[in-house]
């Protein structure tokens, strides 16, 4: 300070200014790299949904010619990758939820072996999903151990994997078994909860059941948000395990991203497939802004004065 | 203050994302090629072998015209459609392309690869003195050539040649009906306590044999002009029901469900490889590895149920000339050279594959591994068929696979399959 008193140094910029070139200098390759690999792409690919564009030609303008032979042409596969995707994640998202959280409130008990217990859960969740394919088309097969296990209580098994009614199911339990990322995510919250809160009910007498409801639940509301909104989303992209299974010859198992791909990669459809990206966009779009809106009633943030 | 330093940040971006801009777009230069003078990129898939075999080829072609160079460059077949698709699209297309009778349409159709029929005629060839006629259409579409036939080979039918002496089954030979067929894997499907223990054929819903095999029995999956469906016909539907009852029904053949118990990826091939299975549908690129297996073996054509259909679809590859290729007609010369029984001759000299050639069958015969005849084949070569294929030819293929798919598992009956199928097929061929 006191040296450019003495010479004063005509500063260019103020500190302030400097900051902010810093800052825009630094953030400069991330920016570039939104800009030319999402946002470009992503606003190239709901003008190309209003085209018919097979990659060398160029694009030609049909207006709302693709969404309507998506929703409504004859022979459309998307009501079909629509159901198929609805059923995958009504099911999944649920369960997933539902036992992610009964898996976290047993492993936040005092048993034996509980670290051991807690790897175990977490590890098929870091296993590559081809990996996970192998494996459960074995345990799957029509004469698998999962369908041997099924006939010692008098139940005959399906082929799951092959038949196309079946197929669904079959991935559902791929699905569930990864659950582990959301127990380590409910774990995690359980151990947030501050006792105080169960010893104060316990003195008002009140049981296991009524804690879980009034306690545990609105403490992990949060949590069951996020996971409810990635699990959905995650559900309706999904495609690795589709592919590794179905090759994309059963139908039973056409999936929407599944039906993008085959439509852009192999039938040379962008336009077409575009229209399909766009409208999961939207669908993925508005589920979450409904959940969200109906997450008030429920989710509870602590520290939030309602 | 503000303002202006956000001012001069989005300077700085432009000016950064302009330069970026301009350098992607600095490097087009054209290059006006002859066609004795060039630098060619020809996009291949295939092994290692493969890539040795067309650079010998084209290496042959620049021994004789120094000026020309080729560069092979080999694709991972998963990759290749999408790869080429992006090469093309960005300005670099391959000179010449390897394609076969499905995806040469896909890129002929959008305009990809050249149409060489000019060519053709003002050089006086004449396909059919080369190669078989019936190799030459599956690389036609609506009267237009868009690459010439390059590696031969169709389907075939493999028989465990241990199996039938063991069962004393005659061998299958040219002309042998489907009930003599059925009669021998009916002879070689042994059954033990139950469980099938070793399979007279081995089949399922692979479509080169299904439509090698509703062929036979004269159905089509399209109409002969190429613009509706004909799977629904009464002969595809007989063929169909007739090929997967050895599976259902007479229990020679393992279903789609007794193979997911076999393993993943374990497939007719894999069958017949571990001895399991006394005949299969395949492709001759089978034979090193059954060879390598130590099985006794030996080709055939299938069963025919009728003697006027053709029972072998013809496989193969074909070479097109990129039509943003700046050097066609470097390329176009390069082809030519391929093409001729001179330019194939390596195919046979590295043992990679088939020659379309008719003139080198002979030679390739003579690499066969020992017991392994060709004899019955070539009494047959005239139930060899390529089936021309419309633009659509993938989205097709896929629709139809997967509205079979129930029947093979037994979901669906052969007539609503079919049907199914017919209705998909027309709503792809009207475009949507």
């Amino acid at each position: 300070m006191a040296r450019s008193r003495r010479s004063p140094v005509r500063r260019p910029w103020s500190n302030r200014t400097r900051e902010t070139v810093a800052f825009y200098l630094f953030m400069l390759p991330w920016i570039v790299g939104i800009l030319a690999l999402y946002a470009v792409p992503l606003v190239a690919s709901v003008v190309l949904s209003f085209t018919n564009w097979d990659l060398f030609q160029p694009p030609q303008w049909v207006g709302l010619r693709n969404y309507a032979s998506l929703l409504t042409g004859e022979g459309s596969n998307f009501w079909l990758a629509l159901r198929n995707t609805a059923y995958y994640a009504a099911i999944l998202v649920p369960v997933n939820l539902a036992l992610s959280i009964a898996f976290a409130m047993l492993l936040n008990q005092p048993i034996v072996l509980r670290r051991w217990f807690r790897t175990a859960f977490y590890l098929p969740s870091t296993i590559p999903i081809v990996a996970v394919v192998m494996l459960w088309s074995w345990l799957l097969a029509p004469s698998g151990i999962v369908n041997s296990l099924l006939s010692v209580v008098g139940v005959d098994g399906p082929a799951w994997l092959v038949d196309p009614d079946r197929v669904k199911d079959g991935l559902i339990i791929m699905g569930v078994w990864q659950l582990g990322g959301g127990v380590v995510l409910f774990l995690a919250a359980l151990q947030g909860i501050p006792r105080y809160l169960y010893e104060a009910t316990t003195i008002d007498g009140a049981g296991p059941w009524r804690q879980f409801r009034s306690i545990t639940v609105p403490m992990l509301s949060p949590i069951i948000l996020f996971n409810l909104i990635n699990g959905i989303i995650g559900a309706l992209q999904v495609f690795t395990q589709v592919y590794v299974v179905t090759q994309g010859h059963n139908a039973g198992a056409l999936m929407m991203v599944p039906f993008l791909y085959e439509n852009a990669f192999e039938f040379n459809k962008m336009g077409y497939a575009s229209a399909i990206a766009v409208l999961l966009f939207v669908m993925i779009m508005l589920l979450t802004l409904v959940i969200l809106r109906w997450s008030r009633r429920w989710v509870h943030y602590e520290g939030e004065v309602s | 203050m503000k303002r202006r330093a956000a001012l001069r940040a989005t300077a700085v971006m432009v000016a950064a994302a302009v330069g970026i801009g301009l350098a992607a777009c600095g490097s087009d230069t054209e290059q006006q090629g002859s066609a004795d003078q060039a630098d060619l990129v020809m996009s291949i898939w295939g092994s290692t072998n493969d890539t040795k075999t067309y650079q010998e080829r084209a290496d042959a072609y620049t021994a004789a015209h120094p000026g020309v160079k080729v560069t092979v460059k080999n694709i991972p077949i998963e990759n290749y459609d999408q790869q080429v698709d992006t090469m093309i699209a960005g300005g670099s297309s391959p000179d010449i392309i390897l394609v076969d009778s499905t995806r040469g349409p896909a890129l002929a159709s959008r305009g990809a690869i050249l149409d060489l029929t000019p060519k053709i005629q003002s050089a006086g060839l004449k396909l059919e003195d080369t190669v078989d006629a019936n190799r030459i259409t599956g690389y036609n579409l609506k009267g237009k050539q868009f690459a010439l036939p390059d590696r031969g080979g169709n389907l075939v039918f493999y028989y465990n040649r241990t199996m039938f002496e063991k069962a004393n089954v005659p061998l299958p030979k040219a002309g042998w009906t489907w009930d003599e067929f059925t009669d021998a894997a009916r002879k070689l499907t042994i059954v033990q306590g139950g469980k099938t223990t070793q399979y007279g054929v081995a089949i399922d819903n692979w479509p080169q044999a299904v439509e090698s095999v509703t062929r036979s029995f004269g159905g089509t999956i399209l109409t002969e002009g190429l613009d509706g469906p004909a799977i629904d016909s009464p002969q595809f539907r007989t063929g169909l029901q007739t090929y997967n009852d050895l599976a259902t029904k007479l229990k020679v053949s393992p279903t789609l469900q007794d193979y997911a118990d076999f393993g993943q990826n374990v497939n007719r091939d894999a069958l017949f490889a571990q001895g399991k299975t006394a005949m299969i549908w395949a492709g001759l690129w089978d034979i090193p590895d059954f060879v390598k297996q130590g099985l006794s073996f030996g080709i055939a054509p299938p069963p025919s149920p009728d003697p006027v259909n053709p029972t072998m679809m013809a496989f193969g590859t074909g070479l097109a000339v990129g039509s943003r290729s700046k050097q066609q007609d470097a390329a176009w010369e390069v082809v030519r050279y391929m093409f001729s029984v001179d330019g194939q001759k390596p195919i046979v000299a590295n043992q990679q594959d088939v020659p379309s050639a008719k003139a080198l069958i002979p030679e390739w015969e003579k690499a066969l591994p020992q017991g392994v005849s060709y004899a019955e084949l070539t009494k047959a070569s005239n139930q060899v068929f390529s089936a021309p294929r419309p633009p659509q030819a993938n989205q097709i293929a896929k629709q139809v696979e997967q509205d079979l798919y129930p029947f093979f598992t037994g979901g669906a009956t052969v007539e609503e399959a079919t049907s199914t199928a017919a209705s998909h097929i027309k709503a792809v061929l009207a475009g949507s």
